[in-house]
């Protein structure tokens, strides 16, 4: 059985640092170093900004964001839930980043950010919900003596 | 996140504070437009306090830099750290960017 903590916020900019502290302080509670969690922070909040603008923004409404992070054996999972409509990301353009800079693209990188830093990454629209499914491996995870007592709130 | 705008050698010093994330970089973006839109078009943004970055921080930086370079000034980066540095390089600014370890050395550019 993982180790879990969950986190349900409103989907709005403002919400964004809280959805970050928790992403953070999870991915350190379950081992992951400093780099890692950093990691996990960023690609976190650059697909929750992606909900947000794009998917609850765009189409005039409100609605909930879900953060459930997992200590498994080997492998921290962060996995985000949200209610807009469906919005498959592995559709998006990759940017060009050799670019010179009066053609590059101001967006698309919130994406390739989350596929760099991450080491495998899952979409699905499962009840209703767009889910993304993170995942860091790091063979110290799971076994750390201070991880993450089973949470809920 | 906090922003302080001064003025060295006839360059405008931007230092940045805090977290840059989707939900400041917008204060970060209308800083940057308000210099850029009362002509001055030589910017060092100081990133040394910065402890964080998104996608949303650097796309202000590189709206900016895209209007400054049209009217033939630049905008250039001081004192990333290696967690802002590394937010950078991934974006493939590094190479778009002239980033210089300190501010004197940034402004001195000029």
């Amino acid at each position: 059985m993982p180790q879990e903590r969950r986190l349900i916020l409103q989907g709005a900019l403002a919400h964004v640092p809280e959805a970050c502290q928790f992403v953070r302080e999870s991915a350190r509670l379950a081992g992951l170093s400093d780099k890692q969690a950093d990691d996990c922070e960023l690609a976190a909040e650059e697909w929750c900004a992606n909900i947000i603008e794009h998917g609850y923004g765009k189409h005039g409404m409100q609605g909930r964001i879900e953060i459930v992070c997992q200590t498994l054996p080997g492998a921290f999972r962060i996995t985000i839930y949200d209610e807009s409509p469906p919005f498959d990301p592995t559709t998006l353009p990759m940017p060009d980043r050799s670019a010179p800079l009066t053609e590059r693209r101001l967006g698309g990188l919130g994406w390739f950010f989350i596929q760099e830093l991450m080491d495998t990454v899952q979409y699905e629209y499962r009840n209703g919900r767009n889910t993304l499914i993170m995942t860091r491996h790091n063979p110290n995870v799971g076994e750390q003596p201070h991880a993450a007592p089973l949470l809920s709130s | 996140m906090q922003v302080s705008v001064s003025e060295m050698r006839r360059v405008m010093l931007i230092e940045v504070s805090g977290r840059v994330d989707s939900l400041s970089a917008t204060k970060l973006g209308e800083a940057l437009n308000e210099q850029i839109d009362s002509g001055r078009n030589r910017l060092v943004i100081d990133l040394s306090n910065v402890e964080y970055i998104s996608s949303a921080g650097l796309r202000e930086l590189v709206s900016a830099a895209k209007k400054v370079r049209s009217s033939g000034g630049d905008l250039r980066i001081a004192g990333p750290s290696h967690r802002v540095r590394d937010v950078l390089q991934l974006a493939g600014l590094l190479e778009l960017l002239q980033v210089f370890p300190t501010q004197i050395e940034a402004v001195s550019s000029f």
